[in-house]
Protein backbone atom coordinates (compact mmCIF):
# COMPACT_ATOMS: atom_id res chain seq x y z
CA UNK A 1 0.00 0.00 0.00
CA UNK A 2 1.54 3.63 -0.86
CA UNK A 3 0.94 6.50 1.52
CA UNK A 4 0.62 9.55 -0.30
CA UNK A 5 1.01 12.81 1.06
CA UNK A 6 -1.37 14.97 -0.39
CA UNK A 7 -1.05 18.80 0.55
CA UNK A 8 -3.81 19.39 1.21
CA UNK A 9 -5.13 16.78 3.71
CA UNK A 10 -1.94 15.16 4.48
CA UNK A 11 -0.53 11.55 4.59
CA UNK A 12 -3.58 9.19 2.97
CA UNK A 13 -3.36 5.60 1.87
CA UNK A 14 -3.47 4.72 -2.00
CA UNK A 15 -6.93 3.93 -1.55
CA UNK A 16 -7.96 7.34 -1.30
CA UNK A 17 -6.68 8.38 -4.47
CA UNK A 18 -6.47 7.46 -8.94
CA UNK A 19 -4.30 6.92 -11.07
CA UNK A 20 -4.41 9.68 -13.68
CA UNK A 21 -1.64 9.12 -15.81
CA UNK A 22 1.18 10.36 -17.37
CA UNK A 23 1.77 14.30 -16.24
CA UNK A 24 4.92 14.93 -18.72
CA UNK A 25 2.62 14.62 -22.13
CA UNK A 26 1.70 18.20 -23.36
CA UNK A 27 -1.42 18.99 -25.41
CA UNK A 28 -0.23 20.32 -28.99
CA UNK A 29 -1.47 23.49 -29.88
CA UNK A 30 -5.16 23.72 -31.57
CA UNK A 31 -4.05 23.57 -34.98
CA UNK A 32 -2.02 20.74 -34.35
CA UNK A 33 -1.83 17.64 -37.23
CA UNK A 34 -3.25 14.47 -36.44
CA UNK A 35 0.38 13.15 -35.95
CA UNK A 36 0.56 15.33 -32.43
CA UNK A 37 -2.62 14.25 -31.41
CA UNK A 38 -2.13 10.75 -32.12
CA UNK A 39 1.58 10.98 -30.38
CA UNK A 40 -0.12 12.92 -27.43
CA UNK A 41 -3.36 10.20 -26.72
CA UNK A 42 -0.76 7.07 -26.77
CA UNK A 43 2.61 7.70 -27.11
CA UNK A 44 4.62 7.23 -24.00
CA UNK A 45 8.10 6.62 -22.95
CA UNK A 46 7.38 4.07 -20.09
CA UNK A 47 10.39 4.96 -18.02
CA UNK A 48 12.39 2.52 -15.52
CA UNK A 49 12.94 4.98 -12.72
CA UNK A 50 11.22 8.14 -11.87
CA UNK A 51 8.35 9.26 -13.63
CA UNK A 52 5.96 12.38 -12.91
CA UNK A 53 2.37 11.24 -12.72
CA UNK A 54 -1.16 12.42 -12.10
CA UNK A 55 -3.01 11.41 -9.34
CA UNK A 56 -6.23 12.63 -8.11
CA UNK A 57 -7.30 12.39 -4.23
CA UNK A 58 -11.17 11.05 -5.14
CA UNK A 59 -12.01 9.85 -1.87
CA UNK A 60 -10.97 13.32 -0.03
CA UNK A 61 -10.59 16.96 -1.27
CA UNK A 62 -10.59 15.27 -5.19
CA UNK A 63 -7.92 17.38 -6.16
CA UNK A 64 -5.27 16.64 -8.83
CA UNK A 65 -1.69 16.64 -8.05
CA UNK A 66 1.77 15.68 -9.51
CA UNK A 67 3.10 12.74 -7.66
CA UNK A 68 7.11 11.63 -8.65
CA UNK A 69 7.12 7.97 -8.28
CA UNK A 70 9.60 5.14 -9.33
CA UNK A 71 8.50 2.59 -11.40
CA UNK A 72 10.63 0.02 -10.10
CA UNK A 73 10.64 0.65 -6.20
CA UNK A 74 7.35 2.63 -6.10
CA UNK A 75 8.89 4.96 -3.60
CA UNK A 76 7.37 8.31 -3.83
CA UNK A 77 9.13 11.34 -3.50
CA UNK A 78 7.09 14.65 -3.77
CA UNK A 79 3.90 15.17 -4.23
CA UNK A 80 2.67 18.53 -5.58
CA UNK A 81 -0.51 20.51 -6.41
CA UNK A 82 -1.10 20.21 -10.00
CA UNK A 83 0.16 23.86 -11.16
CA UNK A 84 3.37 23.12 -9.72
CA UNK A 85 6.16 22.75 -11.67
CA UNK A 86 7.31 19.49 -10.93
CA UNK A 87 10.19 17.47 -12.76
CA UNK A 88 11.40 14.00 -12.13
CA UNK A 89 15.05 13.48 -10.53
CA UNK A 90 17.85 11.83 -12.62
CA UNK A 91 17.85 8.53 -12.33
CA UNK B 1 -51.89 16.65 -5.01
CA UNK B 2 -49.28 16.60 -2.18
CA UNK B 3 -46.36 15.45 -2.83
CA UNK B 4 -45.26 11.72 -1.74
CA UNK B 5 -43.79 11.30 2.38
CA UNK B 6 -39.87 11.49 1.70
CA UNK B 7 -38.28 8.06 2.86
CA UNK B 8 -35.37 7.76 4.89
CA UNK B 9 -32.47 6.72 2.61
CA UNK B 10 -31.24 4.96 6.04
CA UNK B 11 -34.13 1.92 5.24
CA UNK B 12 -35.52 0.00 8.40
CA UNK B 13 -32.34 -0.65 9.63
CA UNK B 14 -32.73 3.13 11.18
CA UNK B 15 -36.02 2.07 13.29
CA UNK B 16 -35.30 3.14 16.38
CA UNK B 17 -34.06 0.58 19.46
CA UNK B 18 -31.72 -0.95 20.69
CA UNK B 19 -29.11 -2.56 19.32
CA UNK B 20 -25.63 -5.24 20.30
CA UNK B 21 -24.59 -5.50 23.90
CA UNK B 22 -26.90 -4.97 26.27
CA UNK B 23 -25.41 -2.50 29.53
CA UNK B 24 -22.14 -1.20 29.46
CA UNK B 25 -21.73 2.53 27.92
CA UNK B 26 -24.10 2.49 24.19
CA UNK B 27 -23.09 4.79 21.43
CA UNK B 28 -26.29 6.76 20.03
CA UNK B 29 -27.28 6.66 16.52
CA UNK B 30 -29.04 9.67 14.83
CA UNK B 31 -30.48 9.94 11.74
CA UNK B 32 -30.26 14.10 11.30
CA UNK B 33 -32.43 15.60 8.49
CA UNK B 34 -31.13 18.24 7.15
CA UNK B 35 -30.47 20.09 3.62
CA UNK B 36 -27.34 20.02 2.71
CA UNK B 37 -25.91 22.58 0.04
CA UNK B 38 -22.31 22.32 -1.54
CA UNK B 39 -20.65 25.60 -2.80
CA UNK B 40 -17.84 25.69 -4.41
CA UNK B 41 -16.43 29.41 -5.32
CA UNK B 42 -13.70 30.35 -7.93
CA UNK B 43 -10.68 31.84 -6.48
CA UNK B 44 -11.28 35.73 -6.29
CA UNK B 45 -14.76 34.94 -5.43
CA UNK B 46 -13.72 33.22 -2.08
CA UNK B 47 -13.96 36.48 -0.39
CA UNK B 48 -16.49 38.54 -1.36
CA UNK B 49 -18.59 35.28 -1.12
CA UNK B 50 -17.57 34.63 2.68
CA UNK B 51 -18.45 38.31 3.57
CA UNK B 52 -21.96 37.50 1.65
CA UNK B 53 -22.50 33.72 4.17
CA UNK B 54 -21.62 35.76 6.98
CA UNK B 55 -24.10 38.61 6.46
CA UNK B 56 -26.78 35.64 5.83
CA UNK B 57 -25.91 32.97 8.20
CA UNK B 58 -23.15 34.61 10.97
CA UNK B 59 -21.09 32.24 9.88
CA UNK B 60 -17.38 32.33 9.02
CA UNK B 61 -16.52 30.15 5.87
CA UNK B 62 -14.19 27.31 7.92
CA UNK B 63 -10.29 26.95 6.96
CA UNK B 64 -9.08 23.76 5.57
CA UNK B 65 -10.36 20.88 7.65
CA UNK B 66 -12.54 22.66 9.87
CA UNK B 67 -16.24 22.97 10.48
CA UNK B 68 -17.93 26.22 12.08
CA UNK B 69 -21.16 25.87 13.52
CA UNK B 70 -23.81 28.11 14.63
CA UNK B 71 -27.07 26.53 16.25
CA UNK B 72 -28.04 23.74 14.52
CA UNK B 73 -26.51 25.11 11.54
CA UNK B 74 -22.89 23.70 9.43
CA UNK B 75 -20.88 25.00 7.47
CA UNK B 76 -17.82 22.02 6.69
CA UNK B 77 -14.79 22.25 4.32
CA UNK B 78 -14.46 19.68 1.75
CA UNK B 79 -12.02 20.71 -0.35
CA UNK B 80 -9.81 23.86 -1.48
CA UNK B 81 -12.80 26.55 -2.21
CA UNK B 82 -15.20 24.42 -1.38
CA UNK B 83 -17.80 23.55 1.40
CA UNK B 84 -20.92 22.27 2.52
CA UNK B 85 -23.23 24.43 4.19
CA UNK B 86 -25.94 22.20 6.61
CA UNK B 87 -28.90 23.17 8.24
CA UNK B 88 -32.06 21.57 9.70
CA UNK B 89 -34.61 20.63 6.75
CA UNK B 90 -36.94 23.72 5.52
CA UNK B 91 -38.88 23.86 1.97
CA UNK B 92 -37.51 22.15 -0.45
CA UNK B 93 -34.82 23.59 -2.49
CA UNK B 94 -35.15 26.75 -0.45
CA UNK B 95 -31.57 27.09 1.21
CA UNK B 96 -29.85 26.15 -2.46
CA UNK B 97 -31.89 28.73 -4.22
CA UNK B 98 -31.31 31.67 -1.11
CA UNK B 99 -27.45 30.73 -1.50
CA UNK B 100 -27.42 30.94 -5.30
CA UNK B 101 -29.93 34.19 -5.00
CA UNK B 102 -26.40 36.06 -3.36
CA UNK B 103 -23.62 33.65 -4.45
CA UNK B 104 -22.90 35.85 -7.80
CA UNK B 105 -21.65 33.95 -10.72
CA UNK B 106 -18.23 32.60 -9.93
CA UNK B 107 -19.91 30.69 -7.10
CA UNK B 108 -20.96 26.98 -7.45
CA UNK B 109 -24.26 26.19 -5.87
CA UNK B 110 -25.34 22.74 -6.17
CA UNK B 111 -27.95 21.09 -3.66
CA UNK B 112 -27.45 17.60 -2.29
CA UNK B 113 -30.10 17.49 0.12
CA UNK B 114 -31.41 14.21 -1.63
CA UNK B 115 -27.65 13.32 -3.06
CA UNK B 116 -26.16 12.59 0.46
CA UNK B 117 -27.36 11.71 4.29
CA UNK B 118 -26.32 12.63 7.49
CA UNK B 119 -25.76 10.19 10.33
CA UNK B 120 -24.98 11.51 14.07
CA UNK B 121 -23.05 9.30 16.04
CA UNK B 122 -22.17 10.19 19.91
CA UNK B 123 -20.71 8.61 23.05
CA UNK B 124 -18.07 7.75 25.35
CA UNK B 125 -17.03 4.87 22.90
CA UNK B 126 -17.67 6.76 19.48
CA UNK B 127 -14.30 7.50 18.67
CA UNK B 128 -13.69 3.21 19.16
CA UNK B 129 -16.83 2.49 16.84
CA UNK B 130 -15.69 4.77 14.22
CA UNK B 131 -11.99 4.18 14.46
CA UNK B 132 -12.80 0.32 13.19
CA UNK B 133 -13.29 1.56 9.80
CA UNK B 134 -11.59 5.18 9.50
CA UNK B 135 -7.90 5.51 8.38
CA UNK B 136 -7.91 9.16 9.54
CA UNK B 137 -6.13 9.52 13.16
CA UNK B 138 -8.90 10.45 15.80
CA UNK B 139 -6.81 10.39 18.55
CA UNK B 140 -8.03 14.17 20.12
CA UNK B 141 -4.17 15.32 19.33
CA UNK B 142 -5.00 15.12 15.51
CA UNK B 143 -8.57 15.32 15.83
CA UNK B 144 -10.75 18.10 17.90
CA UNK B 145 -14.38 19.42 18.21
CA UNK B 146 -14.74 21.53 14.59
CA UNK B 147 -12.06 18.89 12.65
CA UNK B 148 -13.36 17.83 9.55
CA UNK B 149 -12.50 15.29 6.97
CA UNK B 150 -13.07 13.58 4.16
CA UNK B 151 -12.14 9.40 4.05
CA UNK B 152 -13.27 6.28 3.33
CA UNK B 153 -15.40 3.69 5.73
CA UNK B 154 -16.02 0.86 4.55
CA UNK B 155 -15.35 1.74 1.20
CA UNK B 156 -17.74 4.44 1.35
CA UNK B 157 -16.42 7.99 1.18
CA UNK B 158 -17.73 10.00 4.14
CA UNK B 159 -16.77 13.50 5.45
CA UNK B 160 -16.48 13.28 9.43
CA UNK B 161 -16.73 16.46 11.25
CA UNK B 162 -16.24 16.00 15.30
CA UNK B 163 -19.39 17.95 17.18
CA UNK B 164 -18.36 17.88 20.59
CA UNK B 165 -15.99 16.21 22.69
CA UNK B 166 -18.25 13.54 23.84
CA UNK B 167 -17.08 12.80 21.47
CA UNK B 168 -19.93 13.28 18.76
CA UNK B 169 -19.32 13.12 15.07
CA UNK B 170 -21.45 14.08 12.47
CA UNK B 171 -20.82 11.65 9.47
CA UNK B 172 -22.11 13.12 5.87
CA UNK B 173 -22.16 10.28 3.38
CA UNK B 174 -23.79 9.57 -0.54
CA UNK B 175 -27.43 8.87 0.52
CA UNK B 176 -27.55 5.87 -1.71
CA UNK B 177 -24.85 4.24 0.55
CA UNK B 178 -26.56 5.25 3.76
CA UNK B 179 -27.95 1.97 4.16
CA UNK B 180 -25.40 0.26 3.51
CA UNK B 181 -23.29 2.73 5.45
CA UNK B 182 -25.36 2.01 9.17
CA UNK B 183 -25.08 -1.43 8.40
CA UNK B 184 -21.49 -0.89 9.16
CA UNK B 185 -21.75 1.32 11.95
CA UNK B 186 -24.26 -0.88 14.10
CA UNK B 187 -21.69 -3.74 13.64
CA UNK B 188 -18.98 -1.69 14.44
CA UNK B 189 -21.17 -0.34 17.78
CA UNK B 190 -22.51 -4.06 18.75
CA UNK B 191 -19.64 -4.98 20.82
CA UNK B 192 -20.34 -1.15 23.05
CA UNK B 193 -24.41 -1.11 22.66
CA UNK B 194 -26.28 1.37 20.55
CA UNK B 195 -29.28 3.31 20.67
CA UNK B 196 -30.67 4.43 17.30
CA UNK B 197 -33.04 7.30 18.17
CA UNK B 198 -35.41 8.81 16.04
CA UNK B 199 -34.38 11.11 13.28
CA UNK B 200 -34.42 15.12 14.29
ZN1 LIG C 1 -6.38 15.58 -0.52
Amino acid sequence: MHRIDCPWCGVRDEAEFGYRGDATVRRPAADGDADAFYAFVYDRTNPKGWHVEWWQHVAGCRQWLKVVRHTVTHEIRTVAKAGDDVRAPSP
Amino acid sequence: MSAPERLSPFGPEAKPGRHGAAGGTPVSITERRVDIVQVTAGREAEAPFADIVKDATGLSLPPAHQAAFSGEAMVVWVQPSGWLMIKPRGDEGALAKALAGVAGDAVAVVDQSHGKAVLRLSGARARDVLAKGCRVDLHPRAFLTGSAATTTVDHITITVVQVDAIPTYDLILPANFAEAFLEWLLMSAAEFGCEVRPPT
